[in-house]
């Protein structure tokens, strides 16, 4: 009775996976139709680009750029999630703490991180922890906010029953809240991730001495366009890897999520 | 109901992208309960209390900024004291202002090529299954992709000005909102639509009377979150390319180790992200109040 | 008589809404239940009944009076208080398979009993073989199900019932108050049942306590001498049944009436 429906639902969305990498495909070809058409030195053709890609691939590219970078992305990934995630947790639950912080946080996030680099700058130096700190002072507040409104609007009732059955102070927090407020949380670090990926580049262009941005960057400034745009390419690249990472945990994860958002209950 | 309605349902919702859901709206989602109504005087206590603790928070950073500046625990060349910075936001005021208006000019034009493309796209993919399909994997790819990085390439593509900046600037926005859009009118009850087709509408106008006002919250949001993207793009192509703008402004202050200015620059960059988010997100609410019952649907 | 078991002495409610609005909910609400005993609340919708069990349970502090537990005044969520509410879709825990979600009831249970302290909990429900189940693959009664056996695998005192049956079809409405009923007469666990339907609290109960409207206080007192064992087809069809719901009802209309400006004729 289930099955049946299930297998067929599986082998179309089969389909559409299938059908996502048609288009990709497309755009592909119409970048390198374009290219070759246009002709221009400013615009190499895709194949060109990933060839280029495939020769950084094997050069120094790799210890002094590419590494370095995910390197970057990683540590302040991490801490903006953890205190995205621990703030965010706070804010949510304790009302006093929500409305003591709210509009410094209002005004904080709203502030373009890019803005901070300068004094960063000055703070840090050029290097890897100036973008360390810019990328963790960036991806906090989706995670953050995020986090602090699925806590805040979280069910009445599954608290009330969660202190019923004997759950208080860590044990609640860990066995109901998180798990409660686990799909926000993983939507944040999804955007978090994207916006990790945004500040590092600028802030290599403008504070680093290595890394992707730096890359990019400097071969724009010697006229290696197509180099450059493999790079772009390559944080293409790390985005989707980082983005279908998080989509394979999610599913692993919140697996139990999927019946709710299939509205199978009545 | 049948199984085969379920695995419609299940299959539609994970094949799509999930749409940026940041709510860029105020962190406190108040609830009035009408039903609830009581004595006036003590909720207006509640309520000036809320004030009082808001602006408390922001009196206390303002506070450990000046204590830290104080106590040289930063030392002074990297960090202006309150005072310092009020003079200088008031001593330049001519030009933040002016760079303030440079730094919109761009963010405005860009946001707004997004909008008009980002919602007639997103509404014409999210109609059609194979549409919706056919963009899945480019979408993936290309909603992570930090636009930022093609800074240095559009440059040199397209010089520096006016017309690259808005054109990053739109290139950018347009993901949000299309993603938002595509997401918010594929999921259009089907229940609304085939009400709305009993009644007689058909076409344009069922689009234009059912599909997109259902939408709408989630467009709204896609927005919101674009123009904070927007705001973000425009500043780091100003401190990229020095086009002049609030980024130009903050980095020249920098370099010419003025940091009484870099800070200025930065409270009046904050402020501007602060006035434009807070704005559209009281004006949408004012707008959409049909939005605010999105999640009690379920 | 025997000492009671669960006891509020003059417990009056008055909440403060999130936007600061204030509402008495109850004022000088009494009563008793013995060891063992099945009582009922109901009242006209609005008479803040539900707010009146999560005092009971300990869930919410009354503004004055007190709740007496065991004999001792009660003051947070205690064992041997089980609540089972109303919306059981967010009641159970939907990250947790239904074994799991029965499991978290006995967390206060030795280790080494509660594997087959919880099978035996989900065999008295008749859920057996739907243990690795998640809460939303099961239909709604199935789920009410689970979160009683989740309220009853700790073996509590007091069984509390927040209109546990209203999001259900009159079919297995019937069903489950059955369940209930036989599981009430198996074990030593009081109840206390909050409901609008009249002829649930009737059928089920020992005493039907009457709240007026909001401030709410109780209003009347109905003993229900039915026989017991009871069953769906043989009790509700006694004439001192169809009295004693008829008297019940009177006395709900009487008291919304008196919402509309009336007195009721004490």
């Amino acid at each position: 009775m289930i099955r049946a429906p299930r297998r067929a639902a599986r082998l179309r969305r089969a389909g559409l996976w299938g059908l996502g990498w048609v288009g990709l495909g497309v755009a592909m070809l119409v970048w390198q139709v374009v290219a070759v058409v246009k002709h221009s030195a400013l615009f190499p053709t895709f194949t060109a680009t990933v060839s280029t890609l495939w020769q950084m691939l094997t050069s120094s590219f790799v210890t002094s750029d590419l590494i370095p970078s995910v390197i970057r992305l990683l540590i302040g990934f991490a801490i903006s999630a953890l205190i995205g995630i621990v703030v965010g947790l706070l804010t949510g639950y304790y009302r006093a703490v929500r409305e003591w912080t709210t509009a410094f946080f209002d005004f904080s996030r709203s502030l373009p991180t890019p803005l901070l680099i300068p004094v960063a700058l000055v703070l840090f130096g050029l290097g890897g922890t100036m973008v360390v700190v810019i990328i963790a002072t960036a991806a906090v507040w989706p995670v953050l906010i995020n986090t602090a409104n699925a806590t805040a609007a979280l069910e009445p009732t599954l608290v009330d029953t969660a202190r019923c059955l004997g759950l208080r102070g860590p044990a609640l927090l860990t066995k109901v809240i998180l798990p409660a407020v686990s799909p926000q949380i993983f939507a944040g670090l999804r955007v978090g991730i994207s916006v990790s990926l945004a500040v590092l580049v600028v802030a290599e262009i403008l504070g680093g001495s290595s890394g992707i941005g730096f890359f990019i960057s400097s071969a724009q400034q010697s006229f290696q366009i197509t180099a450059s745009y493999a790079g772009v390419l390559v944080l293409c690249l790390i985005g989707w890897v980082a983005d279908s990472l998080f989509l394979l945990v999610e599913r692993r994860l919140l697996r139990w999520q999927r019946g709710i958002v299939g509205g199978v209950h009545d | 109901m049948g199984g085969p309605d379920k695995a419609e349902k299940v299959r539609a919702s994970s094949s799509r992208e999930a749409p940026d859901l940041v709510a860029f709206e105020s962190v406190e989602t108040q609830v009035v309960s009408p039903a609830v109504m009581g004595n006036f005087r003590s909720r207006r206590n509640v309520r000036v209390r809320r004030r009082l603790r808001m602006a408390g928070g922001v009196v206390i950073a303002i506070g450990l900024w000046e204590l830290v500046s104080v106590t040289q625990l930063v030392s002074s060349t990297a960090l202006s004291s309150v005072s310092a910075t009020a003079a200088a936001i008031g001593s330049n005021a001519g030009v933040l202002f002016s760079a303030v208006g440079q730094t919109l000019e761009a963010w405005a034009v860009g946001l707004a090529i997004a909008t008009v493309a980002g919602v007639i796209m997103g509404a014409l993919v999210g109609r059609s299954r194979i549409a919706d399909a056919l963009t899945e994997t480019l979408v993936r790819m290309m909603r992570p992709l930090p636009s930022l990085a093609l800074i240095p390439i559009a440059i040199l593509v397209a010089g520096l000005g006016l017309k690259m900046t808005a054109g990053l600037v739109a290139f950018t926005s347009f993901w949000p909102i299309f993603i938002n859009t595509r997401y918010g009118v594929a999921q259009v009850e089907r229940l609304l639509l085939e009400t709305a087709t009993t009644l007689g509408l058909r076409g344009l106008s069922l689009i234009r009377s059912v599909v997109l006002p259902a939408a709408a919250p989630l467009i709204a949001s896609g927005f919101q979150v674009a123009v904070g993207l927007a705001l973000v793009v425009t500043v780091s192509v100003e401190l990229v390319g020095g086009t002049g703008g609030i980024g130009s402004y903050v980095l020249a202050a920098q370099q010419g180790n003025a940091v009484a200015n870099m800070y200025a620059g930065i409270v009046v960059g904050g402020f501007l992200g602060w006035v434009l988010n807070t704005g559209f997100a009281e004006l949408f609410r004012r707008l959409l109040p049909w939005a605010n019952q999105r999640e009690g649907s379920e | 008589m025997t000492d009671p078991i669960l006891e509020l002495r003059h417990v009056g409610v008055t909440l403060t809404g999130r936007d600061g609005s204030v509402n008495e909910v109850s004022q000088d609400v009494s009563l008793e239940l013995a060891p063992r005993e099945f009582v009922s609340i109901v009242g006209p919708s609005g008479a803040g009944k539900t707010t009146l069990l999560r005092v009971a349970a300990g869930l919410r502090r009354p503004t004055a009076g007190e709740v007496r537990f065991g004999g001792k005044p009660l003051t947070e969520v205690q064992a041997g208080i089980s609540v089972v509410f109303q919306e059981y879709n967010k009641s159970l825990f939907p990250w947790l398979s239904i074994f799991k979600n029965v499991a978290m009831g006995a967390r206060r249970l030795p280790v080494a009993e509660r594997s087959s302290r919880v099978r035996g909990a989900l065999d008295m429900v008749g859920l057996q073989g739907f243990e690795s189940r998640y809460p939303w693959e099961l239909s709604g009664g199935m789920q009410q199900r689970a979160a009683l056996a989740r309220a009853l695998v700790s073996d509590p005192k007091v069984l509390m019932l927040d209109e546990p049956f209203a999001s259900v079809d009159a079919l297995t409405r019937g069903l489950l108050e059955d369940v209930v009923g036989d599981l009430w007469e198996r074990s030593s666990f009081a109840a206390l049942l909050v409901t609008h339907d009249v002829g649930e609290a009737v059928y089920l109960s020992d005493r039907v306590l009457v709240l007026s409207t909001r401030p709410s206080r109780v209003l009347a007192e109905v003993k229900i001498d039915l026989p017991r064992p009871r069953s769906q087809g043989s009790t509700r069809q006694l004439q001192r049944f169809v009295e004693l719901e008829a008297q019940v009802l009177g006395l709900v209309h009487q008291a919304g009436r008196s919402a509309a400006g009336e007195r009721p004729a004490t």
